[in-house]
């Protein structure tokens, strides 16, 4: 703090840089008016030009030397107060001493005051009181012009220092309040920049943080779309990579790819898993996610862009690792392309690793759930028969629709099985329940059925074994209907059994439909010890057969009644069996998409003419059916049991022998046609392709065998086939002769 | 698959009794199952055609092929068919009287091997 006398004292200096220049030149101005004046007043006074431009020429110096602008402010300062003051003096002197002019001083006192600087003003007082002092002294006519003062310089010196005196000390006064202003102004000022820097720095502040603020909402959204977005995807591995590839692209990237690691460990759609060092193979296989930049990841870029085939260089890229429940299942990768001239930075990155969590989540569903998919499929199709088992003089077709949930199994299922004694058997079930626990009882339903019917067990018999089984096992929701025939296609007798199913529906060659009613019985499983009857049927030849579960004939829009009244007549005039599975599917109302699952057997009686056409694949396992199907067009033909059993073996010979030399792997045909009337006439032909050197009807025994017991045998051997014809003349014949 | 050959040892000699019929699809099995049966103690094996609803050449090659075999160990078969039967046309037919007694029922078979212990 200054001290108290000096702080009444201004400064100096302190004018700021434009008005001192604007004061300046004003002083300037000054200078060379008087460099004009000067001269001029000297000439009116009477002196020579000479004597005027000389006296006069202090002052332009003074001017010149003020404006030099290479000077310095203060030098220039001096000058001008020096000029000033100078020509002060030259006016008195010009003017001889008049006391008038000595005003001229005050003045321009007064005006280098304007300058508020210590140093002029000084030089400017400095300059009077040497002056008056000097100059008076030495040649008082110079200075005063009234004889007082000439004969006392001193005294009138002293009297004028006394004005110079008061009139700058109230200069001074008045530069001092200036000064004092000025500083005040500037303080001021200096405080309200300060204050206004200090509220930029308050609202930056505050635009950051609603930027931030900003930037974590948009991310929360991306991520609250994504997770809406894949539970819309509905485990669609595709449809993830497009909603994420819509989600991403362009908010957060140019482009967007997922690799998903599939089960054999390969990188799908395909990187090659051999390729050393691909950066997106590095995610996955380290876990780590990558944020490459370029420069040096200028290799790691390129690598990329050949992998993924963007159109464009690639500026930068992020690679997250898609972290599953125990193990990296993919990655994501987002790039920008250099083109658009956007980055991503490690903002970026910290998202992408949580929309990658999500990813990750729905591509693990996905997955787990076609695999069940896959599993249930495949269990359903071991559930049911691949085949249907070749029967000749019978035609069967078989139909299963699942129902609509599409993952889990149904309970209906069917079988039909070929038992040894020639007989068929026929079954259609639907056990309680669906998924898993369904299908295991299908499958011990099945094989228990399978093994109880190639015992020989009558279906009533059967399906109580079959209901022990149930019973046995501790489970309250183990319960299964049942419908069981056996059905003789020689003798068209069908022995039916009904645990709990609906009656199979009878169509007749007469158009007639009638369900085939067997006795109550309750559902397997329901009571142990439940009793079941055989109810016996005789089916004529051309009769349709129809098995079916409740799925067909029941909905929620369908009675029961209706539907099987429906069904009853949508049986009627149909061409065969596949054609009657198509008119009664297209038929019945099937509900919407909860329908319950269907199954659909159909098994036609067919009627043997007096002309049998067959044509089955010669393998062994064929003849038993082939002689069951002869035997049973012979006996509608009249024939005796005697002469049955002789044209069997007969043509029974004659068809192993096809057989035989059928080539393993050709299909081979057989074909057996036949006419019956009062004779019986049999040809066996083989169709297809012969082994070079193995023909037919050569083994020895056989076709004596064929002579002896047939009346009349025809072969003629081909290529391209080769036919044995015989013929039997029934009616009265020689008893058979015994050895 | 059901057994087409029973063993009976009830009797003085072993019975085979066969039922079903045999065809190419089954002769193999038909061969295999009625081998196995055969064993080294008995002089005699009988084997019973009764139930035999069909049988071709295959199954009496079977039959022929068994009766060779047989012998070959110091056996001997006996095969039995009622008269109605039509195998035993076939076997006329083929000649089968030549390798093997053909008896009308298994009394009968057991009588002729009590006299004839060994057959020749």
């Amino acid at each position: 703090m200054r001290h108290s006398l000096f702080g009444l004292l201004p400064q100096g200096g302190t004018l700021p840089e434009e008005s001192w220049v604007r004061r300046h030149r004003g002083v300037v101005v000054l200078l060379w008016l008087h460099s004009a004046v000067i001269p001029i007043f000297a000439l009116t006074m009477g002196y020579s030009m000479v004597h005027s431009l000389a006296e006069s020429l202090v002052v332009p110096t003074a001017a010149v030397i003020a404006s030099l602008p290479g000077l310095a402010r203060r030098v220039r300062t001096v000058a001008a107060a020096l000029g000033l003051l100078s020509s002060s003096a030259v006016l008195v002197h010009l003017s001889g001493g008049l006391i008038e002019m000595h005003f001229h001083f005050f003045v321009m006192v007064v005006v280098v005051s304007l300058y508020q600087d210590w140093l002029p003003f000084l030089a400017a007082v400095g300059y009077v009181f040497v002056h008056h002092g000097i100059l008076g002294a030495l040649d008082p006519r110079s200075v005063f012009n009234h004889p007082a003062a000439i004969s006392h310089p001193w005294k009138w010196a002293a009297v004028h220092a006394l004005f110079i005196t008061g009139i700058s000390l109230a200069s001074l006064v008045n530069w001092r309040l200036n000064e004092a202003h000025l500083i005040q102004r500037r303080r001021a000022e200096a405080r309200l920049q300060e204050e206004s820097r200090i509220v930029e720095r308050l609202y930056a502040a505050e635009r950051r943080a609603r930027e931030q603020e900003a930037q974590a909402r948009q991310r929360l959204a991306i991520l609250a779309e994504a997770g809406r977005r894949l539970l819309s995807t509905s485990l669609d591995l595709d449809a993830v990579r497009n909603e994420i590839s819509e989600l991403v692209v362009p908010r957060l990237a140019d482009a967007c790819w997922i690799h998903l690691v599939d089960d054999g460990g390969s990188v799908q759609p395909g990187i090659d898993s051999e390729e050393p060092d691909h950066p997106i193979l590095r995610t996955i296989r380290s876990g780590r996610p990558q944020l490459l930049q370029p420069g040096n990841g200028d290799g790691d870029l390129a690598r990329l862009r050949a992998a993924i085939n963007p159109t464009e260089p690639l500026a930068n890229a992020v690679i997250v690792p898609l972290p599953g429940h125990d193990r990296v299942v993919g990655a994501m990768t987002l790039v920008m392309q250099r083109s658009s001239g956007r980055h991503l930075h490690q903002d970026d990155l910290d998202l992408a690793e949580m929309l990658a969590r999500r990813v990750a989540a729905a591509a693990e569903n996905a997955e787990e759930f076609a695999a069940q998919q896959a599993a249930a499929e495949m269990l359903q199709h071991s559930l049911l028969p691949d085949r249907l088992p070749l029967v000749p003089g019978m035609d069967m077709t078989a139909r299963y629709l699942p129902g609509g949930a599409g993952v889990d199994i149904g309970g209906d299922w069917y079988d039909v099985i070929a038992l040894p004694d020639g007989t068929v058997g026929l079954a259609m079930g639907d056990v309680v329940g669906k998924g898993i626990r369904a299908a295991s009882l299908m499958g011990q339903l099945r094989n228990g059925l399978r093994a109880y019917a190639r015992d020989g067990r009558q279906p009533a018999a059967a399906l109580e074994q079959l209901n022990e089984l149930l019973t046995d096992v501790d489970s309250p929701d183990h319960m299964a209907t049942l419908v069981f025939g056996v059905f003789d296609p020689c003798t068209g007798e069908l022995t039916l059994a009904n645990a709990g199913h609906l009656p199979p529906l009878l169509c007749r060659p007469d158009g007639t439909a009638e369900f085939l009613q067997c006795g109550p019985g309750l559902p397997l499983g329901a009571l142990p010890e439940s009793g079941y009857r055989n109810t016996t049927f005789t089916i004529a030849p051309g009769s349709t057969l129809l098995l079916y579960t409740d799925g067909l004939v029941e909905s929620r829009q369908l009675p029961l009644d209706d539907g099987l009244e429906r069904l009853r007549s949508s049986m009627v005039g149909q061409a065969d069996c596949s054609e009657v599975c198509d008119v009664v599917l297209d038929g019945l109302a099937l509900g919407g998409t909860n329908r319950d699952d269907t199954a659909l057997l159909a098994v036609r009686y067919l009627a043997l003419g007096n002309e049998l056409q067959l044509s089955l694949p010669a393998r062994p396992a064929t003849l038993k059916p082939l002689r069951n199907v002869l035997r049973r067009w012979l006996r509608e033909g009249g024939a005796s049991e005697e002469e049955i059993s002789d044209i069997l073996v007969a043509a029974g010979e004659a068809c192993a022998n096809v057989v035989r030399h059928a080539p393993a792997g050709d299909p081979a045909i057989l074909e057996v046609n036949g006419r019956r009337g009062g004779d019986i006439s049999i040809t066996v032909r083989n169709q297809g392709r012969w082994r070079n050197g193995s023909r037919p009807g050569d083994s020895g025994r056989g076709l004596a065998i064929i002579e002896e017991l047939m009346d009349e045998v025809n072969v003629t051997r081909g290529p391209p086939e080769t036919a044995v014809t015989m013929r039997y003349a029934l009616g009265d014949r020689e008893p058979v002769r015994s050895s | 698959m059901r057994r087409l050959v029973t063993l009976d040892r009830s009797g003085t000699a072993p019975v085979a009794r066969v039922a079903g019929e045999i065809d190419l699809a089954n002769a193999t099995r038909f061969r295999q199952e009625l081998l196995a049966l055969a064993t080294d103690e008995d002089d005699w094996l009988v084997v019973d055609l009764t139930e035999v609803a069909y049988a071709d050449s295959s199954g009496i090659k079977v039959l022929f092929d068994l009766a060779r075999d047989l012998r070959r160990r110091s056996q001997s078969l006996a095969v039995t068919v009622p008269a109605s039967s039509p195998l035993r046309r076939l076997l006329k037919i083929t000649n089968f009287q030549e390798v093997a007694p053909i008896c009308d029922d298994v009394d009968t078979a057991v009588e002729l091997i009590a006299k004839r212990p060994v057959n020749d």
